[in-house]
Parts: structure tokens; C-alpha cells; sequence
């Protein structure tokens, strides 16, 4: 889906704002169900496959726990079983999966 | 020499830490969270069944409570009733909230605790209330296991 670039900024304004906040209502958390629950986790999934790049650019430069909103929106999950927990393993996998794509440059 | 505390901006969420209870003990990291650092690793995230996570012995995730007090049962400890310290022994204690378990707690030698908050910093911190609040609720569940 091709989007302008009034388009892709306005979603790099509003990911940005969402995801600025998500980080600071979960840094402390634990729990991937509370982490990803929440209401600003959800607004972000709904923003729907063109936040793919913005959430992959969050996540090399701030990490964070975005491992969900890429399988859904994705509908992939690039990560083996022996990697999940890993986390520089989980960020390198989907990093390569979004310059296979075309998401990470 | 001054032991760091965490940041006041990080404070608030935890209303009753104090200057005095408790202490920064390593930086900020997204490689581990509390359940691996009371399992005593710092190199997974682990969440019994969840999806993205570390989670030993195959556990599934059809409790959350269950499947955490599972996972320091297969390690060795056992229920107990409270977290004060034992002679020999070393407790976990696993905080719940309305939402179900939230964080997880060691014991040092010392009676005192070690928690890793999330993605943020691990601390020490002289009581187990001093981390209860309306983001972890409260510590409930108690385990313990004899020191090596």
C-alpha cells in the first residue's frame, strides 16, 4: 500500500507520540501481556502495516518490546524458537527481515 | 561513597522508594527482566508461555500465576508463607496486581532484595513494600529454596 508523504509523515508524527509514551507507561514492566496491552500498544497496531517501518526504526534505536505488533501487522515471525528470549537475537532477526523488505534501509 | 538512587522521574511510579531503601546496583537494560533475574539470569527475557520469550521446561502459558510459580518450583524452591528472611534459605516473591503477577523479587543474603524493574536499571531495595504500589500491587506468593 502506497502512502504520500503528507501521509507518511503524519504517521511518523503519530507513532512517534504514541510510541514515546507507550515506552514511558511500560519501561518498567515485566509482564508481555501488561507490556502490550496496552490502550497506546493497540493504537499503534491499528495504525496497521505502514507503522512497520517506524516500529523497526523504535526498535533499533530504543529497543522496546514491539516483537507483537510486528508478528500481527506482519503476519510473519522471522525469530526461531531457540532465539525467542534473546533479545539481540530477536532485534537482528526482525532488523533482517526489514531490509529483505524494504522496511529498514 | 553515595550509593546512586534511582532517577526521580523513575521514583514516581514507585511511590514508596525512598533516598534510604534502596540503591541502583546495575544500568538500564532490555536483555533480561525481573523473572530472569530472580531465576538468576541475565541474558533472557522470560515469561513462562508467552510468545516472544524464554520459558524453560516447555511451561504453557494457561495461568500466568500458575505457570511463574512453576517455573521457581521446577528450580528447586517451594511455597512458603512469607518473605522474611530464613537462616540457609533464599525467597523469591512474586508481586500481583489486578492484572494478574507483575514482578518478581530475590533475596540477598543480606534479607535484603534485588528486583530488575522491567527494561530499566536493576536495584537493591531494603523491603519488599518498597516496590508495592498500583504498578506491581503487591507482594503475594512467596517461595524459597536452600543457599548452596
Amino acid at each position: 500500500m502506497k502512502v504520500s508523504v503528507r501521509g507518511r509523515s503524519n504517521i511518523k508524527r503519530e507513532f512517534n507520540e504514541l510510541a514515546s509514551h507507550w515506552h514511558d507507561e511500560t519501561g518498567h514492566l515485566s509482564s508481555p501481556s501488561t507490556i502490550t496491552g496496552t490502550d497506546t500498544y493497540l493504537k499503534i497496531i491499528s495504525m496497521g502495516k505502514p507503522a512497520i517501518p517506524f516500529i523497526l526504526k523504535d526498535l533499533q534505536e530504543r529497543g522496546g518490546h514491539w516483537y507483537r505488533a510486528l508478528r500481527i501487522l506482519s503476519g510473519t515471525d522471522p525469530v526461531p524458537p531457540e532465539a525467542k528470549g534473546d533479545v539481540p537475537q530477536m532485534k537482528e532477526c526482525w532488523l533482517r527481515w526489514g531490509r529483505e523488505k524494504g522496511y529498514v534501509r | 561513597m553515595t550509593e546512586q538512587t534511582l532517577p526521580q522521574e523513575r521514583r514516581k511510579t514507585f511511590p514508596n522508594l525512598t533516598d534510604n531503601n534502596h540503591s541502583v546496583t546495575s544500568p538500564e537494560t532490555d536483555e533480561y527482566n525481573c523473572i530472569a533475574w530472580a531465576y538468576e539470569v541475565s541474558n533472557k527475557w522470560m515469561w513462562p508461555g508467552a510468545l516472544d520469550y524464554y520459558s524453560p521446561y516447555g511451561l504453557t502459558r494457561s495461568d500466568d500465576l500458575a505457570a511463574l510459580v512453576q517455573l521457581y518450583l521446577g528450580e528447586g524452591y517451594a511455597k512458603c508463607e512469607h518473605g522474611e528472611p530464613e537462616e540457609g534459605y533464599k525467597k523469591v516473591a512474586i508481586y500481583v496486581n489486578q492484572e494478574g503477577p507483575q514482578h518478581a523479587a530475590l533475596q540477598l543474603e543480606s534479607g535484603k532484595w534485588t528486583s530488575k524493574l522491567g527494561d530499566w536499571e536493576d536495584i537493591r531495595h531494603d523491603t519488599l513494600e518498597a516496590l508495592e504500589g498500583q504498578e506491581y500491587g503487591k507482594a503475594t506468593i512467596f517461595l524459597k529454596k536452600r543457599r548452596a
